[in-house]
């Protein structure tokens, strides 16, 4: 396993006080906090819903089939739920954050800048030809679809070299093309009726293990090159000029970066359709607990991104219920105010 | 390491900018490039950094093309510092230090100690170890600069290449900045710098080579090529050279000009005739 | 740093799940889990060989083509939409639990909501504990809601209706499920006899009819025979002028009208759904104000233009075909219906 700061540190006879002086204990507090702070939603997501469940009926139904109820509702219903939900805010919230890296832009998530729009139309586009389908296939289009559309971003926003203004202002032009392309075809198809304001707004409804099954083999590689960019990442910061004197090759790292987040966003809107904001509000807060070293960020956001996806989920289950509101909607509700207190506290 | 320019020219957005232009910097040296504005001096020093690719002409480092040579390996020898550089003003000088690190790490991205001592040594060799976990932004424009020269040592270069250092300096940290770079110069560094201020080069440097149109008008060392018409020629005004009796280095002064003063319309009808104009009283 | 993270990232992880990797790996959501909710699951047919010709267990055809095999008589039904209700009650069940939208007959209302047609709640329908869920062959043939019915893991047939025959095979299945068959035999019987007295009514003189409903933009829509409004038009022999159009829009078997075309048909009569509640105005009142309607034959004859209800030729497609026959037939004769 690799070992950073503190290990290496002393192993190789650097006193630990000075390891602590570079990165500090206060990141892996936080981060500790967080998935303290995910379990505990994790757990009330479990008991709470159309039915409540005891914490006890929710181990049960976890570890054993002898309360048959209880088991038929954690496992079956909300254990995979959570799980969805967590993949699709970790891969939007990382998206996010690797995005607005790579755009050195506050404001650029993956619905900005079209990569969430683009899967959405890859996927929209299979289910109308096939709307036989199965979930790994959606999946593989969405990747296919947030692959060219970040192909589609750098290659617009490229003239002898990719500047971070032109990828933010193709971004959202190309944001605004897809989603018409969504729109379009969802209101004359009438397979998608009813479905399409649930698809639109993003939602975890009918999510299941196959959609789980189905993310992970996207998911965790894209994660790890997440993680594995960081440095990458922290050196594009920097700006191009000292990033390219740093030996960065930065277009070239750029349309990889893009390719990830192209992954990573593919992953959750097969699974939530297209949710929005998680993507620019995670980051963010990662950023104002952890600083901007991408090796911390990265993680952050992901936490950030499972415990936004989590909790909106609670909510949107709740409220109605049994009836539900699509997710994406709350989200919008936590995230839009707090982009407002941004742009004009932030800067 | 050497660092050659051999017939190099380069071009932006289709306009040849650099033309030409050949020298060869050895081990060990400081080096002043100057000019007047669009010469083309930041875009040449962007081709020796492997910033720009060139049109023609090569430039080596050591006995390797640069442009053969990988990006990250180039780093491990060559580090340029751009100007006026921004990355935000919350990170700290130790920070941005690491940052310097990268071409000399790992997939894993491990510390090791080598990164450990190469990031302490480039923040006491720059001096700013007094502030070294203040962040940027707290710092005055001289600390600043320090902060990003002590990233590019963080680099363990040889060559050392920097693109106006002291342009938005006040004068105190000009000098403070010009003594570091001699002070590293002395331990071994190659400083290639381009510097705005003849004064400056005048002093540090041990060769100046100036740049006019993309070409090299004269190289050498400044008490040679210091010389009031060669320097008219590159910066198209009258200079005189003075010489300080502490150190007998050259320092070249722009002198009174004549044709600085035609500024009423008819004063320029009558300098554009070939008649100089008048100078009203005091005016120099 | 890194190792320390996946330590804390690992524990986090077991408080959240006991083995997680497992689950990943094993959990396999396609095998469906035992129906345990059913209390004759583990019965077999050797422990029924009683009294009358053992009914149970039975294998039945549903409409979307699956083949279930209903294990006992079904005490405590759920039902996903308006028409698997009325199968259910017309077949002579009750049910425990419904979608929002569902209000008759009377006492279904009386049943646990479940959620909406197009999303039910599977936890609030596993918390009823029911042997059966009739879905809708119509709107949970969807492939991913069907799914999702299909995964909740008590037995489901989908039964529903976008025509007239679908009606009758509707209440065939259920008379199987719900070992009922005597009474929906009579049942088909009665929407048989009902068919052809509307028939009967309305003689041999040809009429011409649309069915329209409006979306939101206030585009008009008309039936063709592959919906249910245009099955039962087509049954009763009233010509339809939108018949041979393409499929347009987002209602299934529906085709978009324009002005002009509505103006080129000129049917005898138009039968206006409107699918909003009161006090959203009825299209049947809207049609007439349009001016280039205005000159419309169904307009100017009075009481040409009628105001079909949404439930019956829209929403809730089943046994209340008879209803249907009857009002189309109490809007042309100009009668109203008999018994």
């Amino acid at each position: 396993m690799t070992e950073m700061t503190a290990q290496s540190a002393s192993d190789f006879g650097v006193p630990a006080w000075r390891s602590a002086l570079r990165t500090g204990p206060r990141p892996f507090v936080i981060l500790l906090a967080g998935l303290l702070l995910l379990g505990v939603l994790g757990l009330l997501d479990m008991m709470y819903g159309s039915v409540t469940l005891s914490p006890r009926e929710v181990w049960a139904g976890l570890t054993s089939e002898s309360n048959v109820f209880a088991h038929s509702v954690v496992w079956q219903i909300r254990y995979p739920r959570l799980l969805d939900g967590m993949m699709v805010g970790a891969a939007l919230a990382v998206s996010g954050a690797m995005l607005q890296g790579v755009t050195r832009n506050p404001l650029a998530d993956p619905t900005i800048l079209g990569v969430t729009a683009a899967a959405g139309l890859a996927s929209a586009t299979a289910i109308v030809i096939d709307p036989q389908i199965p979930q790994w296939g959606i999946t593989a289009s969405c990747a296919g679809g947030g692959i060219v559309g970040a192909g589609v971003l750098f290659v617009i926003a490229w003239r002898g070299q990719v500047s971070p203004v032109r990828l933010a202002l193709a971004g959202v032009a190309l944001s605004a093309f897809f989603g018409a392309a969504i729109v379009g075809l969802l209101s004359s198809s009438r397979t998608f009726l009813q479905t399409s304001l649930g698809f639109l707004a993003g939602g975890l409804y009918g999510s299941e293990w196959r959609d789980f099954r189905a993310g992970m083999p996207y998911l965790a590689p894209g994660l790890l090159a997440a993680l594995l960019l960081s440095s990458r990442l922290n050196v594009l910061a920097l700006g191009d000029e000292v990033a390219a004197g740093l030996g960065v090759l930065t277009d070239r790292t750029r349309l990889f970066i893009l390719g990830v987040c192209g992954v990573l966003t593919a992953v959750a809107v097969s699974i939530a359709g297209l949710v929005s904001f998680v993507g620019l509000v995670c980051p963010h807060l990662a950023r104002f607990t952890v600083g901007s070293d991408h090796r911390f960020l990265i993680p952050a956001s992901a936490l950030y991104g499972a415990i936004l996806v989590t909790g909106a989920d609670l909510i949107a289950r709740l409220v109605i219920r049994p009836a539900e509101i699509p997710m994406g909607i709350i989200t919008a509700g936590i995230g839009a105010p707090f982009l407002l207190y941004l742009v004009k506290f932030r800067g | 390491m050497k660092l050659t320019a051999r017939d190099l020219t380069m071009s932006y957005n289709g306009h040849p900018v650099v033309d030409g232009v050949s020298f060869t910097i050895d081990a060990g040296e400081m080096v002043a490039i100057v000019g007047p504005n669009g010469s083309g001096k930041s875009t040449l020093l962007r081709g020796l950094s492997r910033l720009l690719k060139p049109v023609s002409g090569q430039v080596m480092l050591g006995e390797n093309d640069i442009r053969e040579i990988g990006a990250r390996d180039v780093a491990r020898i060559l580090a340029i510092l751009p100007q006026n550089p921004d990355a935000g003003l919350d990170l700290t000088v130790r920070e941005l230090a690491w940052r310097g690190r990268y071409p000399h790490q790992g997939v894993l991205q491990r510390a090791t100690r080598q990164d450990y001592e190469a990031v302490d040594w480039a923040l006491s060799a720059a001096d700013v170890e007094g502030f070294a976990e203040r962040p940027l932004g707290s710092l005055s424009g001289g600390e600043r600069q320090r902060a990003w020269i002590a990233l590019a040592l963080a680099q363990q270069p040889r060559v050392l290449l920097l693109d106006e250092p002291t342009s938005f300096l006040d004068i105190q940290h000009q000098i403070e900045v010009m003594h570091l770079l001699r002070r590293l110069n002395k331990d071994g560094m190659t400083v290639v710098a381009v510097l705005h201020d003849l004064q400056l080069a005048g002093r540090f440097a041990d060769r100046v080579i100036a740049i006019r149109n993309g070409r090299v008008e004269f190289d050498g060392v400044p008490s040679v090529v210091f010389e009031p018409l060669a320097l008219e020629r590159v910066f198209n005004i009258p200079m005189a050279v003075l010489r300080d009796p502490a150190t007998g280095l050259p320092i070249p002064l722009p002198v009174p000009d004549r044709r600085f003063c035609a500024i009423a319309p008819d004063d320029i009808k009558r300098s554009a005739a070939g008649e100089p104009a008048e100078c009203p009283q005091g005016v120099v | 740093m890194l190792r320390r993270f996946c330590l804390a990232l690992s524990t986090a992880l077991l408080l959240l799940a006991v083995p997680l990797a497992a689950i990943a790996c094993g959990g396999d959501d396609d095998a469906k889990p035992t129906p345990g909710t059913s209390p004759t699951a583990a019965a077999t047919a050797a422990s029924s060989p009683t009294a009358v010709a053992a009914a149970y267990p039975v294998k039945v055809t549903d409409l979307l083509g699956r083949s279930v095999e209903i294990k006992a008589k079904p005490k405590a039904i759920v039902a996903l939409s308006p028409s698997a209700t009325e199968f259910v009650y017309a077949a002579g069940g009750t049910i425990v639990g419904r979608t929002s939208s569902v209000n008759y007959p009377e006492a279904a209302k009386a049943a646990a909501d479940v959620g909406t047609a197009y999303q039910p709640n599977p936890e609030k329908i596993l918390a009823l504990k029911p042997d059966l869920i009739v879905g809708d062959s119509i709107i949970g043939g969807q492939p991913a809601l069907r799914k999702l019915v299909e995964d909740i893991g008590v037995p489901v047939v989908f039964a529903g209706a976008d025509s007239y025959q679908k009606v009758i095979d509707g209440l065939t299945l259920m008379g199987k499920v719900l070992d009922t068959s005597n009474t929906t035999k009579q049942k088909v019987a009665d929407i048989e006899k009902a068919l052809a007295d509307a028939k009967t009514a309305l003689g041999t003189t040809k009429v011409s009819a649309l069915a329209l409903i409006a979306d939101r933009d206030q585009t008009l829509y008309a039936a063709k025979p592959s919906s249910y409004a245009g099955d039962v038009l087509a049954k009763l022999g009233i010509t339809n002028p939108a018949a041979t159009q393409p499929d347009a829009g987002p209602f299934p078997g529906y085709t978009a009208v324009s002005a002009e075309k509505l103006i080129e048909y000129n049917p005898d009569f138009l039968f206006a759904i409107t699918p909003a509640p009161e006090p959203a105005p009825r299209l049947s009142k809207l049609i007439p104000t349009i001016p280039p309607f205005k000159g419309l034959k169904s307009v100017t004859t009075p009481n040409h233009v009628v105001e079909a209800s949404s439930q019956l030729f829209l929403e809730a497609p089943g046994p209340r075909v008879i209803e249907a026959f009857k009002a189309i037939v109490a809007a042309v004769t100009g009668k109203p219906a008999g018994n």
